[in-house]
């Protein structure tokens, strides 16, 4: 289901895909992660807040992680920004095909085309919003960071701009790969949803 | 124009890109941006842009459901799908229909420790479907079961579809799942009688197999003891108070994932797999996350959720009218867009509507009710043809079974939804009492 993404797949496209996988992977570990560390912190509390556990020595020892929820809040972020180029490449973005269902090929393709322009535009506005928002958060005097790790949060917000910055690259691929299906075979059959 | 006349002409071009193939997230993301900037102006729908994506995104509530998805693929390729339907089998199998019976169980105990309906669907088939079409089930009950089984993943907490509502709803999570519990068991239950009555019409539908001993059936319940200690460990830790619902999410990933590990499921392959549709899927989501986000500030700018709420309530109808109209919205909405996308673009509009209703229940009870009705009702478009999407995942997985086939099959799953449906706005009790006892 993964490599879903067939018919006369260029060099750029391949490329273009194992980046998009790598990106994938490295928030799924991030997700990963995150699993360790809630374990770890709920172990953690659960012996803080009882007592005969408190007394054994081989455990006292182990305390909750602290700004395990921060963690998770900026871990997450960071997952989901690195997952949306993947998602995109494959084309798993989720549409309404009722309407269309038996429309030939490369009317699809149009459609894709269309429908990967207004992404595209949606997606560069975003990325420079971003990058005029991160801008900000870096350039402020008083410099908004988390709470108990104090992690300043023009950091996040920079890596995921750089995601979205792939994410508008990959969006330029995809208009580019439907328009030339468009002219071609039209869209492959059974790649959406 | 007035900004309740922009809002609907926005919502009218929504329609047309959704029609035209647009991705449901994009679409909400352009009208609601554009829809923004018509009202509030250019500058202030760009300043909206510089945050919005990292705010929503980092939100810890959200942080759910990543979390549930990989706990889902985790325990899609730990081979538990495998035990559960065996351990159903050895005590229904027996029974005319019993095999299809089992595949009900077996995907009732899966959603316990998954949130979504097409994993469970299709991880089910895998190992059911063989067994079915082996023991000579047609293949429109083989398959009609296991489409309308995999809906059970997520009417049966833990739920994607039911953690998203109480994001939007600010809604208690850990009530939400305690309230969805007896809903979920009367689907499972009203599954199994469907299809005992439908073998009792067509007994040529399915075969019977032979009796197992007590001591068989007893010994396969050890092998499913994993499945309860998850489910008890996410869902328990959740009641009880020990963690957040966003850490149970974390801990049933952790919980699956090593549940793989153990079972040596975990290789390279499977690992990969599993990341991938866990990346797929969040990302799938969180773009209509974002989208519907855009939407609702374009919606309170247009003040559109609130003309609706109060021209509605002078209508003079009785509650329970309106609330039996947008069920009907649903199921009809169901037919063409996904369970998800229809939440996250109806319950701003609906939500405020029918919190303005009068039930006799407090806001909170209105809210649950109205949110398991929700669940419920948008799962039946899972299996409504012409977009049933669980209906295609089984179907293009049983090759020989033409597409009429299964939606035939689907038939008496279907009725069964509309009687519980039926059952559920007729007594809130059913849904509530949960809730009543719990907290």
């Amino acid at each position: 289901m993964t490599e879903s993404v067939s018919t006369g797949r260029g060099g750029l496209e391949l490329i273009l895909l194992r980046l998009s996988q790598a990106l994938a992977m490295l928030g799924g570990l991030v997700l990963i992660a995150l699993t360790f560390i809630t374990v770890y912190s709920i172990i953690g509390r659960s012996i803080v807040k009882t007592p005969w556990l408190r007394d054994i020595d081989l455990i006292n020892w182990w305390r909750p992680i602290r700004g395990d929820f921060e963690l998770i809040e900026i871990g997450t972020a960071i997952a989901i920004f690195s997952f949306l180029p993947y998602c995109q490449m494959v084309r798993g973005n989720v549409i309404v095909d009722f309407f269309t269902i038996r429309t030939h090929p490369k009317v699809k393709a149009a459609l894709a085309l269309f429908a990967n322009l207004i992404f595209l535009l949606l997606c560069t506005l975003l990325t420079w919003r971003m990058m005029v928002g991160t801008h900000e958060y870096f350039s402020a005097t008083f410099k908004q960071s988390s709470m108990l790790l104090k992690i300043p949060i023009w950091q996040p917000m920079a890596l995921a701009t750089g995601f979205m910055s792939f994410l508008t690259l990959v969006c330029l691929f995809t208009v580019y790969r439907s328009a030339r299906e468009m002219f071609g075979q039209g869209e492959p059959l059974g790649v959406s949803a | 124009m007035t900004a309740v006349e922009i809002g609907g002409v926005a919502f009218l071009i929504l329609f047309v890109l959704l029609a035209i193939r647009v991705p449901i997230g994009v679409a909400m993301m352009a009208v609601g941006f554009g829809g923004y900037a018509a009202i509030a102006g250019l500058n202030p729908a760009l300043n909206t842009l510089k945050t919005i994506a990292y705010e929503r995104y980092s939100s810890y509530t959200f942080s759910i459901v990543p979390l549930f998805l990989l706990m889902g693929e985790f325990a899609t390729i730990g081979g538990i799908s495998q035990a559960l339907f065996k351990a159903a089998n050895t005590w229904l199998g027996h029974r005319r229909g019993g095999i299809a019976m089992a595949a009900i169980g077996a995907c009732a105990g899966f959603g316990a420790i998954a949130g979504s309906s097409l994993a469970t669907a299709a991880t089910m088939a895998q190992v059911a479907l063989p067994e079915m079409r082996r023991y000579g089930y047609s293949g429109a009950l083989a398959t009609g079961t296991l489409a309308a089984g995999g809906t059970l993943g997520i009417l049966i907490p833990p739920s994607i579809v039911l953690v998203i509502y109480a994001i939007l709803a600010e809604q208690n999570i850990a009530k939400l799942f305690a309230a969805a519990f007896i809903p979920g068991i009367l689907a499972a239950i009203g599954y199994m009688i469907a299809i005992a009555i439908y073998v009792r019409l067509y007994p040529d539908d399915a075969k019977v197999t032979e009796r197992q001993s007590y001591a068989v059936r007893f010994r396969s319940l050890l092998d499913i003891w994993p499945v309860l200690v998850i489910f008890l460990l996410v869902i328990g830790g959740i009641y009880l108070g020990i963690f957040t619902p966003t850490e149970a999410a974390a801990v049933g990933a952790f919980g699956t994932g090593m549940l793989a590990f153990f079972r040596k499921k975990l290789n390279w392959q499977s690992f990969t797999l599993s990341i991938f549709n866990t990346a797929k899927a969040t990302a799938m989501i969180f773009l209509i996350v974002l989208g519907a986000e855009l939407i609702n500030r374009f919606l309170v700018v247009t003040r559109l959720p609130r003309f609706l709420a109060d021209s509605i309530s002078s209508w003079q109808v009785t509650p329970i009218v309106i609330m039996i109209v947008i069920l009907i919205i649903y199921l009809l909405l169901g037919c063409v867009m996904d369970s998800l996308s229809m939440i996250l673009l109806t319950i701003p509009i609906f939500f405020p509507i029918v919190m303005g209703l009068d039930f006799g229940l407090t806001a909170e009870e209105t809210a649950i009710w109205f949110g398991i009705m929700t669940l419920v009702v948008v799962e039946v478009g899972l299996i409504t043809p012409p977009v049933g999407l669980n209906v295609f995942i089984i179907n293009s997985m049983a090759k020989d079974v033409p597409m009429m086939e299964s939606f035939r099959g689907v038939l008496p799953f279907l009725i069964s939804d509309l009687i519980r449906i039926a059952l559920l706005v007729a007594f809130p009790a059913i849904t509530l009492a949960a809730l009543w006892w719990f907290f």
